[in-house]
């Protein structure tokens, strides 16, 4: 049998510290006594807190420890930003997209990052709605969706409940795909403003649906 | 403290070292009959976009320390429940942040970066474009007004 030299066996069980602690997210290695990453959870999130949008992408982006413990912190106040703006998104690439890949909607109301036992956050849930006029005229009915978005970033996986379609496809269908913010050009193209017919000339402000659209 | 009530018997501090807790002390002092911050104001979920720049003067000054200290003090206020010095920690660490690149703030705090090159490449690239999503209608939104504007002009 070979035996290992003491130089190859210190890379190996630096290899698998390095690999376990990718995997277990462990403590920066640069982190001592006196440090940010030193502070508890609790307070590390009551700076960022503090922080304005951009400082707080911003910091996320430093290192494991503040990615984990900001992502949702951070989609959350995206998504906060986009219901007091009303951007309309639709989920883009869906997994059901001749059913539900266009679709889209506008941001209801955002509850904050569920906690599980061990204290973890797991994920947002976002109540959405469809205005009204982007509903087919037999379309109306209870316009609200659920939407539970998962760790993962800005993909959106998640039950939607269209008891509208309950006939057509089964009660609840699982959705996955990215979420993205409707642009107003496709909108006009898609839906007809029932103000003015998409007629730009007679009202130019036609592509803000979503403010005078409120259901 | 004060469930503790009136005792000669000393109140063990093991989490606040002497250096620190005479500072807290100097804070508490500055600040003795100050009216309380309202009670469990929660200020973690709406009002996250509240002015980080408003620490008095005085605070400012108190505050200008180094690092090490500043984050005990953090520690020290959180332990001995002082919630106005708690604040004034927390917000300048926040100033320090403001306005800085991840790569800035590492160097700040002397963090070293544990992402992967994958994660790195991954993480840029989905704020960004959910940045420019939101960018995007802002500009649409202007574009509206600016419009409506044109045709009120008419």
């Amino acid at each position: 049998m070979q035996l290992l030299g003491p130089k190859v066996i210190k890379k190996s069980l630096r290899q698998v510290i390095q690999r376990l602690g990718r995997r277990l997210s462990i403590q920066n290695p640069s982190v001592k006594a006196g440090d940010i990453l030193c502070l508890p959870p609790e307070l590390q999130l009551a700076i960022y807190h503090n922080l304005d949008i951009e400082g707080k992408r911003q910091l996320r982006l430093v290192c494991r420890a503040f990615n984990n413990l900001l992502a949702l912190e951070v989609v959350y106040d995206e998504l906060r930003i986009a219901l007091e703006k009303q951007t309309i998104f639709f989920i883009k690439g869906a997994s059901r997209e001749d059913e539900f890949g266009y679709k889209p909607f506008i941001i209801k109301e955002v509850s904050r990052p569920s906690k599980n036992d061990s204290g973890e956050t797991q994920h947002l849930s976002v109540d959405v709605y469809w205005p009204k006029f982007m509903r087919d005229e037999e379309e109306l009915g209870d316009e609200r969706v659920s939407i539970q978005m998962e760790m993962s970033e800005l993909s959106v996986t998640g039950t939607l409940f269209d008891e509208d379609r309950i006939q057509a496809v089964d009660y609840s269908t699982t959705l996955s795909g990215k979420l993205e913010k409707v642009s107003a050009c496709l909108l006009r193209n898609r839906f007809d403003c029932s103000e003015c017919n998409n007629e730009r000339s007679v009202c130019p402000g036609c592509g803000g649906f979503s403010r005078r659209y409120e259901c | 403290m004060k469930n503790v009530g009136e005792s000669d018997q000393p109140i063990p501090l093991p989490n606040v070292s002497s250096s620190v807790l005479k500072k807290v002390l100097e804070y508490c002092e500055h600040h003795r009959g100050e009216p309380l911050p309202a009670p469990d104001a929660d200020t973690s979920q709406d009002d996250t976009r509240k002015r980080t720049t408003d620490i008095s003067e005085w605070d400012q000054k108190f505050i200008t320390v180094d690092q090490e200290m500043l984050f005990e003090i953090i520690l020290a206020a959180n332990y001995l429940d002082i919630k106005s010095l708690l604040d004034v920690g927390c917000k300048t660490v926040a100033n320090m942040i403001k306005g800085k690149t991840p790569e800035e703030i590492r160097k700040l705090f002397n963090i070293v970066n544990d992402f992967t090159p994958e994660e790195e490449v991954r993480l840029l690239a989905l704020p960004h474009s959910y940045h420019q999503l939101i960018l995007s209608f802002w500009h649409h939104q202007a574009q509206i007004k600016k419009e409506n504007e044109w045709a009120e002009d008419r």
